[in-house]
């Protein structure tokens, strides 16, 4: 029997882990819920509640931060999250026994947040709506380092609402989007970068690269919970001048990369084929099939969403 | 006016202790002490106040010469052009220091390598010849390019200095550039991908205010649709900018529907100071008004 060396098992420690550094780490299922809601009139309340209790979400005691997408408001489209979605979404929370509950939003093209916010109903349709919001486009900041970024960003100031809560919720609008593909719970996190240092648009996170910084905030923010307003969409030429496409689902889970992927698929969207989920798979092993459904199949909801031309190759070529 | 004396009395009672304004609340901002400074100054306002604003700002200047945003950030910022506007006329050293770092951040178009990474990136379009940034080495938009055309003018009007003036109707040019089909402004993305995107109002009115009349093409086009956008404007915020453009080019404010400014209240300090800014729009002191 070959006797083994103290320093040939250094060695060889050191070089199996050396080795399995290499190695994407193993990357555990994630769910993702996919409920119906035919409108805004319905109870939307109920169903979200489910799925927070289905996903067993920590409520109790936390501070949570709802971020809604509300980028400019057209009475004809559904740019923004709808406001009765996020006043669904509040409830819920709070009747799951959330210790504080805001709605935070740093909008990227216009800076007269609130008066956005009141064209599209936000006033209206949720309680003291003034008091429980944060503009993050004006928020305190304070400067976070990114570690191994995917783009080439070194830092960023990041707004100390979203930095000290204890979860932080994406309730993106599903949009096809002309940079991007798709906009739904990771690209929906560009809000939270503050336009008072970065700008109307936020253009750095341009020039470091789009998919790159969707994947880097993703990373900064590893305590979420997403909801996606899937009852009108937008297809076409998202994420503002597109046109409307009645889904009628709600799309929810812990991890955005596989909340994003279903989206994508009820889409017929090819998840695979979205550049920030590629860097977010090669980082970490998920893939877009590490997906436990649950609720309604995506073959009962699907629909193909109108691409714009630059677009065409994302759509999806397996059955869904 | 009971109204100016009401916003300045808001304005100095939301002063920090430290000298500066905050957005709301919190921190002092650069961007919302410099518009309180320029407030103030264009309503005749006189106290000490202003001075330790003045004091806040010209602590805030970077090794660059550049102002950041804020205290937390080091980056200088378009923020730079509110600053080097709203400080008094005698700190010149300070304001050539601030005018030199606007003129070095002013785009002067996109080299080969930049539009290769730019295509490469899918990054929208950077070809932007004299406009300005937000942040440091990204592309020009109208809302920066706007300030800074303004603060060149000043210069250009104060010092003789042909440089200034041919920087700001290079800026003027970017602004021409990134008109939207309806003849106003939105916050000046190319037209790739957006060839119908509408203007807003607070662009609008601040992409006016710093245009020059006889430098228009067809200037008379944007000024009608700036009245146009004037009747609803959506927020103080355009209200404000579209009276200042309005006043500069000689254009009272529509009078059928007139625009109401309690439908469009003050939301944070930097509304306080652009209201202030806009009822002092006749004011000599109004540095705005160039």
């Amino acid at each position: 029997m070959p006797s083994v060396s103290r320093r040939h098992f250094f060695f060889g420690s050191l070089a199996l882990a050396a080795a399995s550094c290499g190695r994407k780490p193993f990357f555990k299922t994630t769910r993702v819920s996919i409920l119906r809601a035919a409108t805004y009139s319905t109870d939307l309340e109920d169903p979200i509640r489910r799925i927070l209790l289905d996903h067993c979400v920590p409520v109790a005691g936390k501070r949570i931060v709802l971020k809604p997408n509300l980028v400019e408001f057209d009475p004809s489209t559904p740019i923004n999250t709808h406001p009765v979605f996020v006043a669904a979404v509040a409830s819920a929370f709070r009747s799951l026994g959330a210790r504080e509950i805001r709605i935070a939003e740093g909008p990227g093209h216009r800076r007269m947040t609130l008066d956005l916010a009141s064209a599209a109903g936000y006033f209206h349709a949720i309680p003291k709506f003034e008091a429980t919001f944060t503009d993050l486009n004006l928020d305190n900041v304070s400067r976070v380092e990114l570690r191994n970024p995917h783009s080439t960003l070194t830092h960023l100031y990041l707004p100390h609402t979203v930095l000290d809560c204890d979860l932080l919720v994406s309730l993106p609008k599903m949009k096809t989007h002309h940079w991007t593909g798709a906009t739904l719970s990771m690209k929906n996190l560009f809000g939270v970068v503050p336009g008072s240092v970065y700008g109307w648009p936020k253009n750095p996170l341009h020039w470091a690269g789009i998919d790159q910084c969707v994947a880097d905030l993703h990373h900064l923010f590893p305590n979420q919970f997403c909801l996606v307003d899937g009852i009108e969409a937008m297809e076409g030429n998202g994420p503002i001048l597109g046109t409307s496409k009645h889904m009628g689902v709600i799309v929810g889970g812990a991890y955005p990369p596989s909340v994003d992927a279903t989206c994508c698929r009820i889409m017929q969207i090819d998840p695979d084929r979205i550049k920030y989920l590629r860097l977010v798979s090669e980082r970490s092993g998920w893939n877009s099939h590490h997906v436990e459904q649950t609720g309604e199949r995506i073959s009962s909801v699907a629909q193909p969403f109108a691409l714009i031309s630059d677009f065409q190759h994302l759509r999806l070529r397996e059955a869904v | 006016m009971a109204e100016v004396e009401a916003l300045q009395r808001s304005l100095i009672q939301s002063q920090n202790a430290d000298g500066g304004w905050s957005y709301g609340t919190g921190d002092s901002w650069t961007e919302p002490t410099a518009l309180s400074l320029l407030a103030l100054e264009a309503s005749a306002y006189r106290g000490v106040s202003a001075e330790r604003g003045r004091e806040w700002l010209l602590r805030q200047q970077q090794p660059d010469g550049g102002w950041s945003p804020c205290g937390q950030v080091k980056e200088s910022t378009w923020v730079t052009s509110l600053a080097v506007l709203a400080l008094a006329d005698s700190d010149t050293r300070q304001q050539s220091a601030g005018s030199r770092w606007l003129v070095e951040n002013v785009n002067r178009g996109a080299t080969v390598l930049q539009t290769v990474v730019a295509r490469l990136r899918h990054i929208p379009d950077y070809q932007g010849q004299g406009g300005s940034p937000w942040f440091p080495g990204t592309a020009p938009w109208v809302t920066p390019t706007a300030m800074t055309i303004i603060t060149f003018k000043r210069f250009a009007n104060r010092f003789a200095q042909a440089q200034f003036l041919k920087l700001a109707l290079e800026g003027e040019q970017f602004l021409w550039s990134r008109r939207c089909s309806d003849q106003g402004w939105n916050h000046g993305g190319s037209s790739y991908r957006s060839e119908n995107a509408y203007s807003y109002p607070e662009t609008t009115g601040a992409a006016l205010l710093a245009l020059t009349e006889t430098s228009a093409p067809s200037a008379a086009s944007s000024l009608g649709r700036a009245r146009i956008l004037a009747q609803n404007p959506g927020s103080s915020e355009g209200l404000a900018w579209l009276t200042l453009a309005l006043h500069k080019h000689g254009q009272p404010l529509p009078v059928n529907p007139q625009p109401k400014p309690e439908a469009f209240p003050c939301r944070n300090n930097r509304d306080v100071a652009l209201r202030l800014l806009a009822l002092s729009a006749a004011s000599p002191t109004n540095k705005l008004i160039v």
